[in-house]
């Protein structure tokens, strides 16, 4: 770990451009209006306010279908832990990098993951303002970032940029790509304590999340919160799989067999909680048999200390995706305000 | 990343699709898209596994001793067509039918309806809206002069009350449903017309639990109700209406007391759903098909328009009459002229000036009489009449009523081609199998429920030899010896707008935007109408209609005492065979397939899961019993997906009058547990 000043933004063009001399780069890009991840081969303008993508990287380590034993028919098994492209991810956010941190310890050694991970280099650009929905701030993931990232970036009003670096290959990066740094002074470490406390004052005040928070986490589990609380939330799920689709720390899976003829696969494919089969018994019976039960057990490993991951984070980062998606508006905030009394 | 519209429902939801290695690897919400705005339902979200099945048609086959085995394209286009033309020399063109696809591009539905009519010389084209909406097209162009969605989605924001009829909107049409729940918890309040509990149903500020197919009757008691306490919009009325006086008598005996005996639900609750929607000042009111799928249904759509013609609700921000529609492409298919009587745009056949112009713009004489909807098409291959049918995405064999009937017809045809993603239950039947491109396998244009034309865009390859339906009709016109002219879906587009006033000022260009345009588009220029009937309604002055109550054509009775009624599942879709090949999907089906209450079943012996048999005077099938108050004493239900236990053995083909609507959604039946 360590930390220095670029003399200008077009510094990090300068790494943009480094980086893709040997690996494809992937930056958030608005595409029609709409922020995406694109491949940009660090060319063009750095979009550095754009709000964070809707489909964040989760499926760039942990794609929706992953094959992870395959065979042609004729006895032979075909590999299937994946060769892939080196890559480098430009612009994520706090709350992305906290979740793939939660992704790494989840994954652990898990081949497939930790092969496509392995091979991606990961910059974090920090956000000076609160993006519409987003609650990192109360959840401990951002709005600066915390974890994860291989170099992080905090744009500064002069126009310098610090660059925090998180690994060797991090900072091997920014020489590699002749990108030259200087220490970071005083005054630089003041004037950033002044930006995270700036951003800090631009999120609305939301009293109800710590409220809720405060109830889902009363001792002992689960005591504070009425049944009848969770079964009202129930029916407001669709079970449509949003959430969970777009959740970066979701990491269910299932695992599907794929006959074609002779030959086939064995996949894993992305699965949710809320789904009434997710635990359905062969028998019929269910562990969860209402969909309040289910809203309970989703919010529960999301919210509750109980599931805390790494540095002691919720596995809620914050990114406010799940109440965009969520026909039934019983995303993050949606529930965290029914908790906290506030609908 | 391919932005495209979702092939399931007619919401009209905005996907995009992430391609690699030539393989769909993940769906997700369009952000930006102005309908959906970043959500999807179930299916939208597991829209990919079925495009890579290994049991998509890859190439075409043809019967041979009995089986159906792989053959080229030419063997089989050859095929097709002399089987087509003997049909047509031994029966004369009427002898051929198409039934088009509501799950297809508009370009698809085009080429269907030009490959029948300048092609085949038959008027007989029509497609699966005759088993949905065909009564609201019917119904709405007599009392308002069009027959789609008066208003917008976004105009129930603007409601101050929301009023849904016989759509679990929730479930079927979800992006939909949400944004209810959500208006609702808003403090609009939710008025739910519905026999069974659903989830809006047990939401809704009143829930009207009516008795199955007696909606006119409800619809008539609320309007006894509003001209009795002075609810009408009389200002309105005179200056919009017209046989006012006419409707008020014909509701005169129809006071709450007497729509409840015939309802099975109390007077105050009439009159309170009467308040709640007329008394606001803006009333939304959607239905689905629990008003179409009777044989009063046409009639069902008039008494609807009637009420919100009475309180003054169509024609202005946040009301209207709005039918929510159910495939993708329906109300596309019936825009595009997939039916027997219309050319694109509602052109009638009969009309020498609108068949003119067809003539002119084809280049060949096209048949005077309209043809046959896809229910006769049956009767008359059943009567030997109609020889040679081509279905293109339509699986009638599990979708259509009437037991063994659609199976036994189809296996009678001399000939029966099929264009499909799979080898559907309609498709074992066929003597030639087409392999049909995908909707992200090809380009095209959607029509929603909200006439919202929106593009559709190819991602990747069409599997093996797989071709876009449009491709496979031109393909065998040339055959026949006169080919359709196509290039390309943008050509066809354009032939199509040069042909229809209301989709004139649409071009593959204009709807490069997301959300593309809502017809009517008369010029180049023009916005598009997100809202109908707002100067006054497109036939002129708004019709009231007097109607009166229809039983449905079959009670129950000692034999059959229960009454069946049929619905869907959030998690499938149609007959299943896109949504059945998504292992998420397909693991959320319940456990059984046919809901009865409680009182119902302890009767019976029955509990959930328990094998049961249901049984009507045409047929019966076996499946297992969910227990549940989501539906009164005396009613069962049971969605139509599962073509191993498809109530369509057992539902009735008694047709409305006027739509040749068949009578789905009520039958009588007999439960045992078996």
């Amino acid at each position: 770990m360590g930390a220095g000043v670029l003399a200008s933004r077009a510094a990090v063009d300068r790494l943009r451009r480094g980086l893709a001399r040997d690996r494809r780069v992937i930056e958030p890009r608005s595409v029609d209006g709409a922020p995406l991840w694109v491949e940009t081969a660090g060319e063009g303008a750095f979009a550095w306010t754009l709000a964070p993508p809707l489909v964040g990287v989760k499926g760039w380590f942990f794609p929706p279908r992953e094959p992870v034993l395959a065979w042609d028919g004729t006895g032979a098994v075909l590999p299937t832990v994946p060769s892939p492209d080196r890559i480098a991810f430009v612009g994520l956010r706090a709350c992305d990098l906290a979740a793939i941190a939660h992704l790494d310890a989840h994954f652990g050694a898990d081949p497939w993951y930790r092969t496509r991970r392995d091979a991606a280099l990961l910059v974090g650009v920090d956000c000076l303002q609160a993006c519409a929905g987003g609650f990192c701030i109360e959840v401990d993931a951002g709005p600066f970032a915390r974890a994860a990232f291989d170099l992080n970036l905090t744009p500064l009003p002069d126009g310098r940029v610090v660059a925090a670096w998180g690994s060797a290959v991090g900072r091997a990066a920014l020489a590699d790509a002749g990108v030259t740094t200087k220490a970071v002074d005083e005054g630089t470490t003041l004037l950033l304590g002044e930006l995270a406390t700036t951003a800090a004052a631009s999120f609305p005040v939301r009293s109800y999340v710590a409220r809720g928070l405060a109830r889902l986490n009363a001792a002992p589990a689960g005591a504070a919160i009425a049944d009848e609380e969770w079964q009202a939330l129930g029916p407001r799920c669709l079970a449509c799989t949003g959430c969970t689709s777009l959740c970066p720390t979701c990491t269910c899976f299932t695992v599907v067999d794929e006959l074609d003829g002779a030959g086939g696969a064995r996949a894993r494919v992305w699965d949710s909680c809320l789904l009434e089969g997710f635990q359905r018994e062969a028998s019929g019976h269910h562990p969860a048999p209402r969909p309040g039960d289910r809203v309970r057990r989703f919010w529960y490993h999301k919210l509750s200390r109980d599931f805390a991951g790494p540095g002691g984070r919720l596995g809620c980062v914050g990114c406010g995706r799940c109440d965009v998606t969520c026909p039934g508006t019983i995303g993050a905030l949606g529930v965290l305000a029914a908790l906290g009394g506030e609908r | 990343m391919t932005p495209t519209t979702c092939p399931f429902c007619a919401v009209g939801c905005g996907l995009v699709l992430d391609v690699a290695a030539k393989r769909v690897v993940a769906v997700t919400p369009d952000p930006v898209h102005p309908v959906s705005r970043g959500q999807l339902c179930a299916k939208g979200w597991n829209a990919g596994p079925f495009l890579a099945s290994p049991e998509r048609l890859r190439q075409p086959l043809l019967r041979r001793n009995g089986r159906l085995q792989p053959a080229a394209w030419s063997t089989a286009l050859a095929a097709a067509a002399e089987a087509l033309a003997a049909a047509r020399a031994e029966g004369g063109a009427d002898a051929v039918g198409v039934i088009a696809s509501a799950r297809a591009t508009n370009e698809d539905a085009f080429a269907a309806m030009k490959f029948a009519r300048a092609v085949l010389g038959t008027n007989n084209v029509d497609h699966c809206a005759r088993v949905c909406h065909a009564p609201s097209v019917a119904g709405l162009r007599r009392t308002l002069g069009s027959g789609a969605m008066t208003n917008p989605i976004a105009d129930l924001d603007e409601a101050d009350c929301l009023f849904v009829v016989g759509a679990d909107v929730t479930e079927n049409h979800t992006i939909i449903g949400g944004r209810i729940l959500a208006a609702h918890e808003r403090g609009i309040p939710l008025v739910v017309v519905d026999p069974r509990r659903t989830r809006l149903a047990r939401a809704a500020d009143l829930h009207v639990q009516l008795r199955l197919g007696t909606d006119i009757a409800l619809v008539n008691g609320m309007l006894h109700a509003i001209f009795a306490h002075g609810w009408e919009d009389g200002a309105y009325l005179a200056a919009r209406c017209e046989n006012v006086a006419a409707l008020q008598a014909s509701v005169a005996d129809w006071t709450p007391d007497a729509a409840a005996r015939v309802t099975g639900v109390t007077a105050a609750t009439i009159v309170a759903a009467a308040r709640l929607y007329a008394t606001s000042r803006r009333g939304w009111l959607a239905y689905g098909l629990g008003v179409t799928q009777h044989v009063s249904g046409t009639e069902t759509v008039i008494a609807l328009s009637n009420l919100a013609l009475v309180t003054g609700n169509v024609g202005v921000i946040g009301g209207g009459v709005n039918p929510l529609r159910g495939q993708n492409n329906v109300q596309g298919a019936c825009d595009m002229g997939a039916l027997p009587d219309v050319y694109s745009g509602y052109q009638a056949v009969a009309d020498e000036n609108a068949r003119r112009r067809f003539e002119t713009a084809w280049g060949v004489a096209l048949p005077t009489a309209p043809g046959r909807t896809s229910l006769a098409m049956q009767h008359a291959a059943h009567d030997g009449e109609l020889k040679a049918l081509v279905v293109i995405g339509q699986d009638p064999a599990v979708t259509d009523p009437g037991g063994r009937f659609v199976a036994r017809v189809l296996e009678r045809l001399d000939c029966l081609i099929v264009a499909e993603l799979f080898l559907t239950e309609t498709a074992k039947l066929a003597d030639i199998v087409l392999p049909a491109a995908s909707f992200a396998e090809k380009d095209g244009t959607f029509t929603s429920t909200e006439r919202r034309v929106q593009r559709v865009r190819r991602a990747l390859a069409p599997p093996g030899e797989a071709r876009a339906d449009w491709q496979i009709l031109d393909a065998l016109a040339a055959r026949l010896g006169r080919p359709l002219g196509f290039r390309d879906a943008a050509g066809i587009f354009a032939e199509m707008a040069a042909l229809t006033p209301s989709y004139a000022g649409m071009s593959y260009a204009r709807l490069e935007a997301r959300g593309g345009l809502c017809w009517p588009c008369p010029t180049p220029t023009h916005p598009g109408t997100p809202r109908l009937h707002v100067e006054g309604c497109v036939r002129g002055r708004g019709r009231l209609i007097p109607v009166v109550h229809t039983p449905p054509a079959e009670l129950p009775d000692a034999d059959y005492p229960l009454q069946l009624t049929t619905f869907r599942l959030h998690h499938q879709y149609g007959s299943g065979s896109m949504t059945r090949r998504a292992p998420l999907l397909e693991r959320e089906n319940p456990r059984g397939l046919v809901w009865m209450h409680a009182s119902d079943a302890a009767r019976r012996r029955i509990a959930t899961g328990a094998a049961v048999r249901v049984r009507s005077r045409r047929g019966e099938v076996t499946t297992r019993a969910v227990v549940s108050d989501d539906v009164p004493p005396g009613v069962v239900a049971m969605p139509y997906h599962f073509a191993e236990a498809s109530p369509n053995l057992v539902t009735n083909d008694a047709l409305d009058p006027i739509a040749r609507m068949p009578e789905l959604k009520v039958c009588a039946v007999a439960v045992e547990a078996c």
